[in-house]
């Protein structure tokens, strides 16, 4: 097992081979691309590359010790973060952290912690202990508090000559100017939907009947074509379609279905600890209302609602549409802050109704 | 695996190993300890994945084998069973019980195999009187920097010559530096190493237990430093880097000199410092025909001061002193009975030598602190 066995994005493999066959390999890397398509499991095989025993100029074997031992510590490091999060006291999250030559880095709480990047320094400034090279994986690399990215700067433009530090994160944009500069870029791209296709299909998520539907909701993401569930997603987006359908009345009833409307907003607000993915499903609707709107239709990704998305987009109009998306950005960003979310959705219902067309 | 050994023989290993167990890590292996039963030893392993140690005693070793133990559980029991033979016998489950007399202990154990591996010693580069060594690290520890960001002060270096050993470390606000004639075998060349401040630490323990005429072995692979005394290795992970320039900030023109007894002026001192500035830890030293004056200031508490007889005949100096980094060095001069204090001004570094202990030459610099 070697690169070959890793799916998508030839582009970023071949780039990361490049580099290992001309043994350039740039002490600091960003992986930016949408979620789910392998960025980290890439950087994993890169580490492997970097350590494997066998390594044959631009590809690991994946079975000698070093390769396994790769494998044993981001395991050892998913586990140790797992415990750490579990821990109530705040200050003890952070105690006695130990990293492994090849370690993930990621937020313990809602941020990579100042005490996590400080431990990285001081990794990094020894030699490795079990492998010939350190590779340091911080994912998401947006998720750094903002204290820390200093430390990290500094570590990052004289990289010790045994680390390799991969950056993970969706939009490299999002990250301080400082630090992209400081890094070398591997874009990542949504996976080729013929892939997505194969895996849905090996994992009989879809029939070939709603292989389509199944395909474009996976957004070329391998993660999400991993667990996609296409009755749950229905069960899931059914407070969106009744939040829009109530909102979108016809001339015919002026007045939206407010008890209705509240009801989804109500199950919407419950989904607490997965509301970003339940946020993710409403940009979604959004996004195929003005696909719908503007008849550019081969982007709807929830095409078995293609005539309901239609009728709706034409009666909210795209300036309602466009502050729907505006309170989801608010929604998304107050989601950290704990912020109730049924309550934030039905102002932004009430809200659309007035700036609608039809008032 | 299966074996009994002398509970002294085991309590003095496992007491070597604690200090490399990291108290507060989550990662559950590195909390235990590996125990090793070959041939008729037993061998004892443990790491933080910076330093590891291998150590080991006699032992009666029924069935080979190997298995792990958490480090802190064993060290209490251990350390609570009566002085008789203790059988250890690794169950299913990785589970071992550990039984004295009519004591009987069974602890949860894992799985030997995800325990790190600590790589073998190399061959030994030099060896050194372990007695010369412990008394290094004693004098140059505590001058070695904690601030990750100047990790190539995070170490003493070593300096080995076939007739000589130097040790200094530095912070940058201090210097310590120990040379010492001693015969250095196996080497032809200089030899240069780094050695991690934890890893002193370790050393300094590990050098306290040996014989008085140990001998320690150095070794260096790729990545880490080995440390071998007798059965018990110690192993350390290099620190990246270069140690800087230091003979460059050894003050060479400092013309104000000063004897003083080393036990008077450490009591004047700690009494004086007893009012100083909390955070700044500043006191005042000021030279006069005859005399040491020491003063401190502290706008919480009030002031002090001390007056010393001494043996001075230049011209009246005043420099300024963290009372800390001059403690450290006076409690570490062994059997000197008078420090000699070379000054130049109040902005340029001092240095400190102590008198009368000729086995070895120890310079201490520090930098003045404006007052």
């Amino acid at each position: 097992m070697g690169f070959e066995s890793f799916l998508g994005n030839p582009q970023a493999v071949q780039t990361l081979r490049q580099m290992l066959a001309k043994e350039r390999v740039p002490g600091a890397l960003i992986f930016s691309g949408p979620e789910g398509v392998g960025k980290k499991t890439l950087a994993l095989m890169f580490a492997k590359a970097l350590n494997c025993e066998r390594r044959k100029s631009d590809d690991f074997c994946g079975e000698c010790a070093h390769c396994r031992k790769v494998d044993e510590m981001a395991r050892g490091a998913r586990e140790d973060l797992g415990r750490r999060r579990q821990i109530k006291e705040a200050a003890r999250r952070v105690e006695g952290l130990i990293y492994f030559d090849v370690q993930l880095i990621e937020p313990i709480t809602r941020y990579i912690l100042v005490e996590q990047i400080r431990h990285l320094r001081v990794t990094a400034a020894s030699r490795p202990f079990e492998l010939p090279r350190n590779v340091f994986v911080i994912d998401p690399a947006q998720a750094i508090h903002w204290q820390a990215v200093d430390l990290l700067l500094k570590v990052l433009e004289e990289p010790p000559a045994t680390a390799v530090f991969i950056l993970i994160c969706p939009n490299a944009g999002e990250l301080r100017a400082t630090l992209r500069s400081r890094c070398q870029r591997v874009r990542f791209l949504a996976v080729e939907d013929a892939i997505i296709a194969r895996l849905l299909l090996e994992g009989k998520r879809a029939g070939r009947d709603e292989m389509e539907l199944a395909v474009r909701l996976a957004e070329g993401s391998i993660a999400r074509a991993n667990s996609l569930d296409l009755e749950d997603y229905r069960r899931r987006r059914q407070a969106w379609v009744d939040y829009l359908e109530s909102l979108a009345v016809g001339p015919e009833t002026r007045t939206p279905d407010w008890s209705r409307l509240f009801d989804a907003t109500r199950t919407l607000g419950r989904e607490r600890g997965e509301f970003e993915e339940a946020l993710h499903i409403g940009y979604t609707l959004l996004r195929d209302l003005t696909g719908a709107l503007t008849g550019r239709v081969e982007g709807v990704s929830n095409l078995d609602l293609l005539p309901r998305l239609k009728a709706w987009s034409s009666r909210l109009g795209f300036r309602t549409i466009a502050r729907l998306k505006e309170g989801l950005d608010e929604a998304y960003r107050l989601q950290i802050r704990n912020v109730n979310p049924q309550m934030g959705l039905d102002a932004l219902a009430v809200e659309a109704v007035e700036s609608s067309p039809r008032g | 695996m299966e074996f009994s050994a002398k509970k002294s023989d085991i309590l003095r290993e496992l007491n070597l190993t604690q200090g490399v167990v990291e108290k507060k890590t989550t990662i559950p292996i590195l909390s235990n300890l590996l125990l090793e039963a070959t041939g008729e030893t037993l061998r004892i392993s443990a790491t933080d994945l910076e330093l590891g140690v291998r150590c080991g005693c006699l032992a009666k070793i029924k069935k080979e084998g190997s298995g792990t133990i958490p480090a802190k559980r064993l060290l209490e029991i251990i350390r609570s069973l009566p002085d008789a033979e203790v059988r250890f016998k690794v169950l299913e489950n990785h589970w071992v019980q550990v039984t004295c007399e009519r004591s009987s202990f069974k602890l949860v154990g894992m799985a030997k195999d995800s325990f790190p591996v600590l790589p073998a010693a190399p061959k030994s580069l030099a060896s050194i009187p372990a007695a010369v060594f412990a008394s290094m690290v004693e004098r140059t520890i505590f001058a070695i920097s904690s601030e990750e960001s100047r990790y190539t002060l995070n170490g003493a270096l070593l300096i080995l010559k076939p007739e000589s050993v130097t040790m200094v470390a530095t912070d940058g606000h201090r210097l310590a530096l120990v040379e010492q004639k001693a015969a250095v075998k196996g080497l032809s060349n200089e030899l240069r190493l780094l050695i991690p401040k934890k890893a002193m630490a370790e050393l300094g323990r590990l050098l306290a237990e040996g014989a008085e005429d140990a001998v320690v072995e150095l070794g260096k692979d790729e990545s880490h430093l080995f440390f071998s005394l007798g059965q018990r290795v110690l192993l350390a992970r290099m620190l990246q880097g270069q140690f800087p320039n230091y003979e460059a900030v050894l003050p060479r023109e400092n013309n104000r000199f000063v004897e003083l007894d080393k036990e008077a002026v450490s009591a004047a001192i700690r009494r004086v410092a007893l009012l100083a500035d909390e955070r700044s830890r500043a006191i005042r030293l000021q030279l006069e025909k005859g005399k040491l004056e020491i003063f401190s200031s502290s706008g919480e508490f009030g002031e002090a001061h001390e007056v010393l007889d001494a043996g001075y005949e230049g011209e009246p100096l005043q420099i300024g002193f963290d009372y800390q980094y001059l403690l450290d060095f006076l409690s570490v001069t062994g059997r000197a009975d008078k420090i000699r204090a070379e000054l130049k001004d109040e902005q340029s570094a001092g240095q400190f030598r102590p008198l009368g202990d000729n086995n070895f030459e120890y310079r201490y610099v520090v930098m003045p602190m404006r007052i």
